[in-house]
């Protein structure tokens, strides 16, 4: 794990730092021995993070909580494969993202636009709800892995390179296939449309 | 200028020079096509792109799911090792009692049934039919 300054990505919605009475290796090396303070100290740094991806990936409340219960849980059972190639933020958010997609599609139910609609005003409601749940059904019909560089590059505001050192890819290739993704996107759109 | 599906990807990264852009904004003026592509792109990534940040911090119930579960999957097997050898001791203790009739020993056995008890009720690895099984091998041995 590198002691350097972390990667950043612009997740924006990240949480604020907790003051660490140890490094991030320290508390990493507990939690892995099942540490109580350590794992809640994972959870109180990151739980932000994650909780803000699956809360708008998925639009629902109650998934979004299932989902991320279920990152907290493979995160913690599979701590020990963390090697430190990146910056642990970098790999727990790869985790995530893997995580949640997952979910996503094995919930065939849920409808994307459900936590949306509160947060509309009144007027073009119905439209802009409707067009959410579209989009995220038409995300479904693309391969996994662009349905992820997809959510990336647009629901997070990711950088290409931000992209790029998550997915462990090169940069021209992120772009080569983010391109195709929404070229693909847009004929499954207007298949449907 | 010909169509460019890779201009309009570049213009909705708003990546494109400005003369570049200023040739593509007047060929979608003539061109029905990339219009349409443009279009319906913008739909779908700008519905993508406006999912508000809920700015919801997590639920109190996440936390207590997260870190509850991981403590108990992490317990299991301590718990049920710590089990067997209580269940074990109240055997040996149980047949001191029963052969003696001695008032501690009986104490001593109360007791221990009280933390197994406990320690059952933290976790749900042990099957149900054991539990049951050594349950009523307890209860049989205090009652008599
Ligand atoms: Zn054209």
């Amino acid at each position: 794990m590198s002691e350097s300054a972390p990667e950043t990505f612009s997740s924006p919605r990240g949480s604020k730092r907790i003051e660490l009475k140890f490094s991030e290796n320290q508390i990493i090396e507990r939690a892995i021995d099942r540490d109580e303070e350590a794992m809640g100290y994972i959870y109180e740094e990151y739980s932000p993070l994650v909780w803000s991806l699956a809360l708008r990936y998925t639009g629902n409340q109650s998934l979004a909580e299932d989902a991320s219960a279920a990152v907290f849980i493979r995160l913690f059972k599979n701590l020990h494969k963390f090697r430190g190639e990146s910056a642990f933020k970098t790999w727990l958010y790869r985790l995530s993202i893997n995580t949640i997609i997952n979910y996503g599609r094995r919930e065939k139910k849920f409808r994307a636009g459900e936590l949306f609609e509160n947060h509309l005003g009144e007027g073009d409601k119905t439209e802009e709800i409707e067009a959410r749940d579209l989009v995220q059904r038409l995300l479904k019909k693309l391969p996994r892995r662009d349905e992820k560089l997809i959510i990336m590059r647009e629901m997070e505001g990711m950088t290409y390179q931000e992209i790029a050192n998550i997915s462990n890819l090169k940069l021209s290739t992120v772009k080569t296939r983010i391109f195709r993704a929404r070229l693909k996107l847009r004929k499954l759109y207007e298949e449907e449309v | 200028m010909t169509c460019s599906n890779k201009n309009l990807n570049k213009y909705i990264d708003g990546d494109l020079e400005p003369a570049a852009e200023k040739k593509l904004l007047s060929h979608l003026k003539v061109c029905p096509t990339c219009a349409n592509t443009l279009k319906s792109m913008e739909k779908m990534i700008g519905v993508l792109r406006n999912i508000p940040d809920y700015d919801r911090s997590p639920p109190q119930s996440l936390r207590r799911r997260v870190l509850g579960e991981t403590a108990k999957t992490r317990d299991g097997a301590a718990l049920l090792k710590l089990g067997l050898t209580l269940a074990t001791f109240m055997i040996i203790v149980g047949f001191f009692f029963l052969f003696t009739g001695d008032k501690k020993a009986s104490e001593i056995l109360e007791y221990s049934a009280a933390k197994l008890q406990d320690i059952y009720g933290e976790t749900e690895e042990i099957s149900s039919y054991y539990e049951d099984e050594l349950f009523t091998a307890i209860v049989m041995m205090i009652d008599y």
